[in-house]
């Protein structure tokens, strides 16, 4: 049996529409029989709705004074032209090839799981490195690598799995990598390792697209 | 317009979109500003500095929580910055102290509110400001702007459970405020006031 300090905070829950039917009929048999916690439940009832019909307007000329006073913007990626360009070119390319998507330089012939219209998306969309809460870019992503080749690999972003965010809500990512050696300073990964692509620098541009990244492997 | 076409394009500079996000959220975040500081003048403060925070950090916005509890998370941070400055300009002792409440010369409501409020809403509006800033503050985003323990709990970085509890004290806290005060006297009995005076010394966390 619950005691009338246990029935007063049902009281609260039930103002916000938290209980369960169980609580619910269990709260209104405790109200019938308890002059006390039935005068709580009331004057809770009274404040919430005071408080919930209050109508308060903001003075006069309170949205002039915010617009006149308007501060300078954040920077923000996407004033980059190439970027802006590569997100929309990534958003359409993975709807037609089911979930591929460029990172690295420019491709070659040879490489990895390559369609031809990606070419003109080369490198990487920054919106794939987003994943600070402030919009920051975290500038890494974490990849379980699919494939290897001669010049790169295929990893399936394990980011994009997780938490779906600046990744299309794609779970099934798979990034494409075109890689130096330079950026492996432990040596290559093999198929099955877990990697980390970091160092990806806060703008792309035309003429470095994307080479700064390095890969650490995970032990 | 809708308001997702007004955020992305306030998002990308357009001023004339960012207007139009003002003017829709004004009144209720004004309204929550005022009452979390419980005086107009602050409350102007508080809610012009949320949406010039809003205008800054709506390029990295990305949304996950939807733009009004976003907003409404910088406003309650544009509070506890004003409290706190207010506090330590004052020397109060403690900045986190949960019990301090502000100032008693922050207590009388101003001629708009008392124009437009009914004599309940005025009693609660005097008895929030004697609230604990933690209570006041869940108190206010849940029922000013009828946030879920959720949403509460991601604005001001609780777990849910923590912010059912806290709101069940703080609506307890402020009904006893309220009984002190002779403003709820027609809903109750009359032996109950003592039973609450008699608990009344542990209501907050």
């Amino acid at each position: 049996m619950r005691t009338c300090e246990e029935f007063r905070e049902l009281i609260s829950g039930f103002l916000d529409d938290a209980l369960s039917p169980e609580e619910r009929v269990e709260l209104m048999a405790h109200l019938a029989d308890c002059p006390q916690c039935k005068a709580y439940f009331d004057d809770l009832l009274g404040i919430h709705e005071a408080m919930a019909e209050e109508e308060i307007h903001a003075p006069q000329g309170f949205a002039q004074s915010v617009m006149a006073g308007l501060p300078d913007q954040e920077a923000k990626p996407r004033k980059t032209p190439l970027a802006a360009r590569i997100l929309a070119a990534a958003a359409c390319f993975m709807f037609i090839f089911t979930g591929i998507w460029m990172v690295g330089g420019q491709p070659r012939q040879e490489a990895p799981a390559m369609p031809k219209n990606a070419r003109e998306a080369p490198a990487v969309s920054a919106a794939a490195f987003s994943a600070g809460d402030d919009g920051e870019e975290s500038r890494a992503m974490t990849l379980t690598v699919l494939s290897l080749s001669s010049d790169g690999l295929t990893g399936k972003n394990e980011d994009c799995a997780e938490s779906g965010e600046g990744c299309f809500n794609d779970p099934s990512l798979v990034v494409v990598l075109y890689c130096e050696e330079t950026q492996f300073p432990q040596g290559r990964p093999k198929e099955g390792d877990r990697i980390i692509v970091t160092g990806v620098p806060a703008e792309v541009t035309d003429a470095d697209p994307l080479r700064a990244f390095r890969v650490e492997i995970l032990k | 317009m809708n308001e997702q076409e007004k955020v992305r394009a306030a998002a990308s500079g357009d001023q004339a979109a960012f207007g139009l996000l003002v003017e829709d959220y004004q009144d209720k975040v004004y309204h929550l500003a005022l009452r979390m500081c419980g005086n107009e003048e602050d409350a102007w403060d508080i809610a012009q500095e949320a949406f010039w925070a809003a205008w800054r950090g709506l390029p990295s916005f990305r949304g996950e929580s939807g733009f009004s509890t976003w907003l409404y998370r910088l406003t309650s941070n544009a509070a506890v910055d004003h409290l706190r400055r207010g506090k330590r300009q004052r020397g109060d002792i403690s900045l986190d102290d949960p019990d301090t409440g502000p100032d008693p010369q922050d207590l009388s409501p101003g001629p708009q509110e008392q124009a437009e409020s009914s004599e309940l809403q005025s009693a609660v509006a005097a008895g929030l400001r004697r609230l604990s800033d933690h209570h006041r503050q869940v108190l206010t985003l849940r029922e000013l702007r009828g946030l879920s323990y959720e949403e509460v709990g991601d604005i001001l970085e609780l777990d849910p459970g923590t912010v059912k509890s806290r709101i069940s004290r703080a609506r307890a806290a402020l009904r006893k405020i309220l009984l002190e005060d002779g403003n709820l006297s027609g809903y109750l009995p009359s032996n109950h006031i003592d039973t609450k005076k008699r608990r009344g010394s542990h209501e907050d966390m």
